[in-house]
This record gives structure tokens, sequence and C-alpha cells, in this order.
């Protein structure tokens, strides 16, 4: 009997020891697990190992994003470029940021960064959480210190208490207030569109937008030697638009190289040294991160720069012969570099077709994602 | 009294269960193994290539600027001195324009003599025609490495080997792009070379692997650029034959240290 006893008191204080101590005179439970699903035909999402989902580790990040107190005058917040109905991008060419300046590039859209490696144009953070440290310091989008938000946050007590919730601490830190951030981010997942669907085998594409898929998936034609609206190709033939080299065929859900730095001939002598900002090698000069094409119907305008409003201006762009600007990409510097695509007309409508499979209106409007502060 | 020795044999028991299993029963013994580093130089001749500012000459007269090389490499089988081999069952993705990746480790090198090393240049059928997204981060075939910019960006299973950049024919004053893709299953380029014979014996050996790209243009089959600036190994496409065929005089092995 005493030894019953004995050993039910050192499994008492064994379960004791995991039990978090009271904390400002309040305790909490453990916070809550999420499990984040990969969507199907998704690879392994990078999530971090040491900053675990919970759910309340993500209601805090998403009240952090859309909290104006993360800037200096407390008048931006990370919803303001990032908004949820441009598939968090900005529909402006450049942003708003503090005291009503504006910066020079596009803001970019803002879904499936788990399977992000580098992040903003020139991939100058390396992680998702390094990323989120920018804006908040960049003197023309927050211009705040972080350690000043660290001091705002801590003197409230919603956010003392939310903080306390996610990461059972009783003071926040900056680690902690990018980790939440982060945890939002890394919970925003576009998988809904009409291509993923018919991945899924619950719809069917239409044959125009199959065709479109077919012309996405095909290098051009050889146009070194023929212009294809003066000389048409032999019948039968699938001319097409060469997308597929930066932005991945139909095994890719993402629709960009997410590893990739391209010159796409924008301009000869590039104003904006893109990637060479960051690498230094002069071979980046000019070169920017690929985007992706998922839910491009929310995310005009296009470009680093947002110099193109509308998806013909960007088809235009490829239909005409690029300059020979430094860098090129070796795959436009050929045979685009004569014609440029020379799509016909029923060629570029089925493309765009297929490409409006790619909007994912589920995802902009999902509730999770939105604002808490409406 | 007894409580102390119950409490502190209940402690015993408690960290004792949470140790590691060890013995017979649970692990089988640790053989002791070595292993390979394989070095891959990139050379044009006997030059090493200089990305984007290296200006090489082909034997048809065209000026060659490399923009960058990539490929894959698999099926790694070494042959021992007395006939019997090893096969090493890993896959391996080289940039030329990130110098880590041109050193491959092939762990797990059983202790032998060895006269003779085969690869292929490329993946074999099965993987060729995987789902990509089955592979975890850390393979070479996953979507964050090979599997990202060698498979989702073409059409039909992997690229092999991709080499990307600028010439200028003899006679033209203005460089264009190439952009040649070698990839499908009937153009897999396997080899099997016979090596200074070394030994290991749970330690480890550097081979290097010389590879001239020089040869790709010219032998045997002499490449004229212009007459076609970009390849992606379509059916019938016999730009893309002849290059993979070239691909078998460029591959030497050179030191074993």
């Amino acid at each position: 009997m005493k030894k019953i006893i004995a050993i039910g008191i050192l499994f008492g204080v064994f379960l004791y020891s995991c039990v978090h101590e009271p904390m400002d005179g309040e305790s909490f439970s453990d916070p809550t697990p999420y499990v984040f699903s990969t969507p199907a035909g998704f690879p392994p999402p990078n999530l971090p190992s040491d900053n675990p989902l919970t759910v309340e580790g993500i209601e805090l990040g998403r009240r952090l994003f859309y909290d104006p107190i993360l800037s200096a005058d407390s008048t931006i917040s990370c919803g303001n470029c990032h908004a949820p109905n441009a598939s968090f991008a900005d529909t402006s060419r450049f942003s708003k940021g503090i005291r009503g300046q504006f910066g020079y590039r596009q803001s970019m859209p803002l879904f499936n960064l788990a399977w992000v490696n580098e992040f903003f144009w020139d991939g100058r953070a390396s992680s998702l959480r390094k990323q989120i440290h920018f804006p908040i310091e960049d003197p023309v989008e927050m211009g705040e210190r972080v350690g000043n938000v660290v001091q705002k946050l801590n003197q409230q007590p919603r956010y003392r208490k939310m903080f306390k919730k996610a990461f059972q601490v009783n003071e926040v830190t900056d680690t902690l207030m990018f980790k939440a951030i982060e945890q939002f981010l890394l919970t925003m997942v576009s998988s809904d569109s009409k291509f993923d669907q018919w991945r899924r085998g619950e719809v069917q594409l239409s044959q125009q937008e199959l065709y479109g898929l077919q012309i996405f998936e095909k290098e051009i034609y050889n146009t070194t030697v023929t212009d294809v609206r003066l000389i048409p190709p032999p019948p039968g033939t699938l001319v097409g638009a060469d997308c597929f080299h930066c932005h991945g065929n139909r095994n890719n859900p993402f629709f960009s190289n997410n590893f990739g730095y391209q010159n796409n001939g924008l301009d000869a002598v590039p104003s904006d040294s893109g990637r060479m900002l960051v690498t230094k090698d002069p071979t980046d000069y000019g070169k920017f991160k690929i985007p992706t094409l998922r839910n491009w119907g929310f995310t005009f305008p296009y470009m680093h720069d947002g110099r193109f409003q509308t998806i013909d201006q960007v088809l235009d762009h490829y239909e005409k012969p690029n300059p020979l600007s430094p860098n090129l990409d070796p795959g436009s510097i050929g045979k685009s570099a004569t014609y440029g695509l020379r799509l016909r007309v029923y060629e570029r409508t089925a493309l765009k077709a297929f490409l409006n499979t790619l909007n994912d209106t589920a995802f902009t409007t999902n509730q999770r994602y939105q604002s808490p502060f409406r | 009294m007894k409580k102390l020795v119950l409490l502190t044999l209940g402690v015993v028991l408690f960290f004792s269960s949470c140790r590691r299993k060890t013995g017979p029963d649970c692990c089988p013994p640790v053989e002791p193994v070595g292993s390979i580093e394989v070095h891959l130089n990139h050379l044009w001749g006997t030059d090493t290539i200089v990305r984007n500012s290296g200006k090489y000459v082909t034997a048809n007269g065209d000026t060659v600027m490399i923009s960058d090389i990539k490929g894959l490499i698999s099926n790694f089988n070494l042959e021992f001195t007395d006939q019997t081999s090893f096969a090493v069952d890993d896959y391996f993705y080289y940039k030329l324009s990130n110098s880590s990746t041109n050193t491959l480790v092939l762990s797990g090198i059983p202790d032998g003599g060895y006269k003779k090393m085969g690869f292929f240049m490329g993946v074999d059928s099965t993987a060729n025609h995987s789902d990509v997204t089955i592979y975890p981060r850390t393979s070479a075939l996953s979507t964050y490495q090979a599997g990202g910019e060698m498979h989702w960006n073409w059409a039909d299973g992997f690229i092999f080997t991709n080499i990307t950049g600028n010439y200028r024919p003899a006679n033209a004053s203005r460089y264009k792009g190439f952009s040649f893709h070698l990839g499908m299953d009937q153009n897999l380029v396997k080899f099997s070379l016979p090596v200074p014979t070394f030994t290991i014996s749970g330690d480890s050996r550097l081979v290097e692997i010389n590879m001239d790209w020089k040869e790709m243009f010219e032998s045997p089959n002499l490449i004229n650029i212009a007459s076609q600036e970009v390849t992606h190994s379509t059916s019938g496409d016999t730009l893309a034959t002849r290059l993979s065929a070239n691909m078998f005089n460029m591959v030497k092995i050179g030191s074993v240290k």
C-alpha cells in the first residue's frame, strides 16, 4: 500500500511540474496546436521548427497584421499595403506609407508563403520572420523602431493577454511579435481556384481553357525565321507562349519558379538594380523574383514597378522584341528577341481563359484572413 | 526511511524508462563505413569556366558566354576490385552558379578497393516520371531544389542538364541567347568510368570529375548554335540527341585523393 502511495505522490509531482505557473494573477492552458493542412498537389511546406502554429498565435498574428500600432504614427498597418481583396497585394502602383510617402516597388501578394524561400522582389529576406522586420523600420513604410512597437504592445493589457495565451509569457518581445505574425502569414493558403478544383477532379476545364493551358506550357514557335501572323505555321502546329519556363507547369501549384530571379526585358537600362542590391553580383543587375501567376486577377498592377495595369499590357510586353538589356534571360534573348511571342488573337484569348482559372476567390474572401477590426 | 527508499526507486524507475534501449535486441551493429566526395570541375578545355564573362570559342567559330549550367546526377555505382559493386541510392543537383553544390558526398561507402565509378547524368525513368511533391525538402529532387527548377519549369519529367548563355557567331557583332534543356528518358547519359584504384577503410576519398563543356558543342557532333538556339528535347528534336551524344565525351575522371 505504501508503495502505491509513494508512486502516486511521485506521479502527482511529475504532473504538477507540467502545469504552467499562473502569470500576472491569471493562468492559461497551453495554446491549442493548429494543424496545417497541405493541399492536394502541394509539396511539404517549409514550416519553422521553432515556431509551432497555434490557434492563439495565429489570432494574435492576425490582429498585429491589421493593427497600425506597428507604425510610428499609428496610421499604417500591414493590411494597408496587403489588402485581402487584392490577394494581399496593393492595387495602387506604389503603396502609400507613413506621412503620405510612396515606395518604389509594387507590393507583393501574400499567400502560400509556407513554400517560399526568399522574400521581396529582390529576395533580401531569407525567411518570413526576417521579412516582417523590414516594413516596420522602413522610413517610407511604417517608419517605426521595432523596440518602440514592443514597448507600445507591452502597454496594452489586451496584447499582453494575447501574448500570454499564445506564448505563455508575461512580456511581449520582438521575437514573439515576429513569430505571431509569421504564424498568421503561414496559414494564408490559396488552393481553391478553378485550376485547383480541376486538378482534384472536381470540375472540368473548358476546351478553350485547356487550349490555353497547352499554349502556356508550350515553347514559342520558331519565330526567328517566321512571323506567324504573316506566314502561319503548318496546320495543327501548337504555338506556345513559353510561360512555363518561369511560371511552371500544371504540376506546379505556385505558378512561379520560387527560386528564380530573371530579367524579362522590361528596360534596356534598368533603373532598379533588383537582385544585385542583395547579391552585389553584377550579373544580377535588373533581375527580379519571378512572381506567382496565381490570383493575378486581383494583384494588378503588374511587374516589380507596377507599370502594367492589365494582363493585356503584360502580354503586349512579351509580344514585343526584348531590348538587349544586361543579363536578359537567355530564354528571352533568343527567339523572342527577334519577333516576340506573336500569338494570334484566338490564342491570346485562350491563354487568358486559362489564366483566369488561377484566380481563387475563396481565398480572397476567406474570413479567417480578414481584419479583426472590422 | 522506507518512503525515501521508495521515492528514490521511483525516480530511478522514471528516468530509466526514458533511456533509449540498447543491445542486440534493439539496434543492429553499426558497420564501419566511409564516404567519397565527388568534386565536379566545370571546364572549357582545360580552363575553369567563368560564368557570364568568360568567352569561349567553339570549333564552329561561335563565341560562347555561359550564364549557368544545372544538372542532375544519380545512380552512382562503385565497382570493387573483385568485380562486385555497391550502388549509392541518392540524387544530386549541381549548379555552376552555386559552388557548394559541385561537391557531392556519397556516404555509407563500404570498406574495400574500388576500380570503377558509374553514374547517370539525369535520373532513371521511374524518378523522371514521379510526383515531385512527394520528395522531402532535403531531397535533390524536391520542389525546393531540382523539382522546382528542373521539373516544374518543364513539360515532361526532369531536365537532366540545363545550359544557358549567350553566343556570337563568327560573322556577327551581336550576342544572342541560347538555351539547351536536355531531358527525356532517351537522352539519359550513363557513364561507367575506370578510376585509379583506391581503397576505403572507414575513411573518405576525394574523386575529381572533369566536365569539359567544350565537348558538348563539338564532339562528335559539331554544333552550329545559330541554326537552333533552343532545345527542349521534344520528340524529333535532333539537337537534343546530338548534344546528349556529345556529353559522352565530356566527362573524365580526374585525380583521386
